[in-house]
């Protein structure tokens, strides 16, 4: 199976009022098609390689290889762009736009990616359909409760069929009943369509689904 | 572009309190810099038609050539219908709201107690009043009226009636030297005062028949001047131009910025003056809209990091902030506009009322002291130019700022 995502030894430091070195030397190798979970303890690092990753925040050194795409070498247009064609990103807080409705959310990528009006409106269709959510489909994200508007950030995040699908702390804001729910479903896209997940978490259900589990500790991967 | 005109439409809809704020903060603006620029304009205007009206005695007059530099009563015109017969045929007469001709000179006016130096105007009360406003001025008596029993009357200031100790009713006598050389005179009954707010005008300036006038200076059917008024003072130099043409070269024709210099420099002074408050007004106006359109954009930064996250090129952010700029910068020039021309509307029906300051205006070459705004295009579209152009400088800054940062540096911004 080919890979996907190479880092060599990327850190990335805060220089803030007190200098916080969030990663230290990470090296890493995600294979297509895998349901990857980066482990660890709050503060461990796995947000912040998680963004590193989807080219949402640059490395203080070191090297990212996503899909191809040598992220520390890409400008910010050819980032958007990287963004906009092989990725889609899963917020712990969902980062629905507010002005929206779920079904404009999902679509957005999709125009501006240039899709044709037909074809994006039989692909949200069928993705809020496949996500139970299809109902609230002219709803705005402050009428849905959180695990709907999670479902609605997955539904973004793979409406354009993106190669690699990145979920920060997907199910930290939901209930135990909603965050299994989730899960299951994002396994689901990936045994079903292939899709590559990495997902940052702490939360045991999400890593008992893992095909592996990258475990960090003080921004440095401990196994 | 649909979705980025419905996103950036929204976005202005959504916090209907801020969008408020901005509406008013532009709108006021807007309306300050419109009633400055009518007001302005109609203050410009009025100090310059009075001085046309009362000092200037015509936009623009017509003598025989040197008259202007050198008065005196051998240069005269003979024949004042002709001109102004050929000043009716000509193309600018469209321009010229009044006509008249009369005669002018340096005498000596004396009661029976005091003498003074005058210039004393000889007019034809009817058309005179087409061409300027003495007549509207009198405090005591009455201005001087086209009948045959006038001929022997005279209307002079208030403050040279107080230096000679006399008042209306009461006998004058006008003496000059007349252009056959020998000493004209003739005694004048008062019959009427006038106050024209401005000293020296009341102190020095006194008005007679024109027949009179005639009869001192034994000019016959001659006059010294036709002065013609406008509908515009900006239209003298265009008039002036085509009378030119039709007129013999011996006459002069000057229109009132060539012949009160005086006056050009004090609006050069005033124009000046009028800039620097305008620029300062438009600073302060354009610091407001910047400041709150900066509060109003900044506060959304973590979205805009969202919308770079989901793929949207930084420039294209920019695009859509500069779009809800633009959608808040219309309604509050739509508004702004309405409240500016509101404001026009009733200021130059109403006007402002200096009365308190009225001795002030009045040596300030004759103001009346109520101010009318005066509506313009260029006083109403330069200001709603001006404050878009803010609108979009103002959130020109803060766009560019968020489309540099990360997408999770402007996720984290607060």
């Amino acid at each position: 199976m080919t890979t996907i995502i190479t880092t060599k030894d990327v850190t990335k430091t805060y220089n803030g009022k007190i200098k916080v070195e969030a990663l230290a030397g990470i090296d890493l190798e995600i294979r297509a098609a895998e349901f990857v979970v980066i482990a660890g303890p709050s503060g461990s690092g796995k947000s912040t390689l998680l963004h590193l990753l989807g080219g949402l925040d640059t490395p203080t050194s070191g090297s990212i290889r996503v899909a191809g795409h040598d992220l520390t070498a890409l400008s910010k247009n050819r980032l958007s762009d990287f963004r906009l064609s092989t990725l889609g990103f899963i917020f712990q807080a969902y980062n629905l736009l507010p002005v929206l409705t779920l079904e404009e959310n999902v679509e957005f990528g999709l125009l501006l990616k240039g899709t044709e009006r037909g074809e994006i409106r039989e692909k949200v269709r069928k993705t809020l359909q496949e996500l139970g959510i299809e109902e609230f489909a002219h709803q705005r994200p402050s009428e849905l409760s959180g695990g709907q508007q999670q479902r609605g950030a997955i539904a973004r995040a793979i409406v354009g069929d993106p190669e690699l699908i990145l979920a920060d702390e997907p199910t930290a804001n939901l209930d135990s009943h909603n965050a299994g729910a989730l899960i299951d479903m994002m396994r689901k896209m990936n045994e079903g369509r292939g899709k590559t997940f990495v997902v940052s978490s702490h939360d045991p259900m999400v890593i008992a689904k893992a095909d592996r589990v990258v475990r960090l500790r003080d921004g440095k991967i401990v196994s | 572009m649909k979705m980025f005109v419905k996103l950036a439409w929204r976005n202005v809809l959504r916090n209907k309190r801020r969008s408020l704020i901005t509406f008013v903060a532009i709108a006021l603006g807007l309306g300050i810099l419109i009633h400055y620029s009518a007001f302005t304009a109609g203050f410009k205007e009025q100090m310059t038609d009075n001085s046309v009206r009362m000092y200037i005695m015509g936009h623009v007059l017509i003598h025989e050539k040197g008259f202007n530099d050198e008065p005196s009563a051998e240069k005269s015109i003979p024949n004042a219908e002709k001109i102004l017969a050929e000043v009716r045929k000509s193309p600018e007469y469209g321009h010229v709201r009044g006509m008249t001709s009369r005669v002018k000179f340096q005498g000596l006016i004396s009661s029976t107690t005091n003498s003074y130096g005058v210039m004393a105007v000889g007019i034809i009360p009817g058309t005179d009043a087409t061409v300027t406003s003495v007549h509207k001025t009198m405090t005591r008596g009455k201005f001087l009226e086209e009948r045959q029993e006038n001929a022997r009357s005279i209307v002079i200031g208030e403050k040279l009636a107080k230096a000679l100790k006399v008042d209306a009713g009461e006998k004058v006598v006008l003496m000059a030297q007349a252009s056959d050389g020998s000493m004209g005179a003739e005694a004048f009954r008062i019959k009427g005062i006038f106050r024209s707010s401005n000293p020296d005008l009341d102190r020095s300036v006194v008005y007679i028949p024109l027949r009179s006038a005639q009869n001192i200076l034994a000019y016959g059917n001659n006059v010294s001047e036709v002065a013609l008024l406008l509908d515009h003072s900006d239209r003298a130099e265009a008039v002036q131009a085509g009378i030119k043409k039709v007129l013999p070269k011996e006459l002069e024709v000057l229109n009132w910025r060539e012949l009160s210099p005086d006056l050009v420099a004090m609006m050069d002074m005033f124009d000046l003056d009028v800039i620097i408050v305008m620029v300062i007004i438009y600073v302060l106006v354009g610091v407001g809209i910047l400041n709150t359109l900066l509060m109003a954009i900044m506060e959304r930064v973590p979205e805009f990091g969202v919308l770079n996250a989901v793929g949207m090129k930084p420039s294209s952010m920019v695009q859509l902030i500069l779009l809800e700029a633009f959608f808040l910068g219309c309604i509050g020039i739509f508004f702004g506009t309405l409240l500016g021309l509101a404001d026009v509307a009733f200021l130059s029906r109403h006007g402002i009322d200096f009365s308190s300051f009225s001795a002030g205006l009045g040596r300030f070459l004759g103001m009346q002291t109520t101010i009318y705004s005066l509506f313009s295009w260029k006083g109403t579209l330069a200001p709603m130019f001006f404050v878009m152009v803010a609108v979009m400088a103002a959130a020109l800054y803060p766009a560019r700022k968020a489309a540099k940062l990360q997408p999770m540096e402007a996720i984290r911004h607060l």
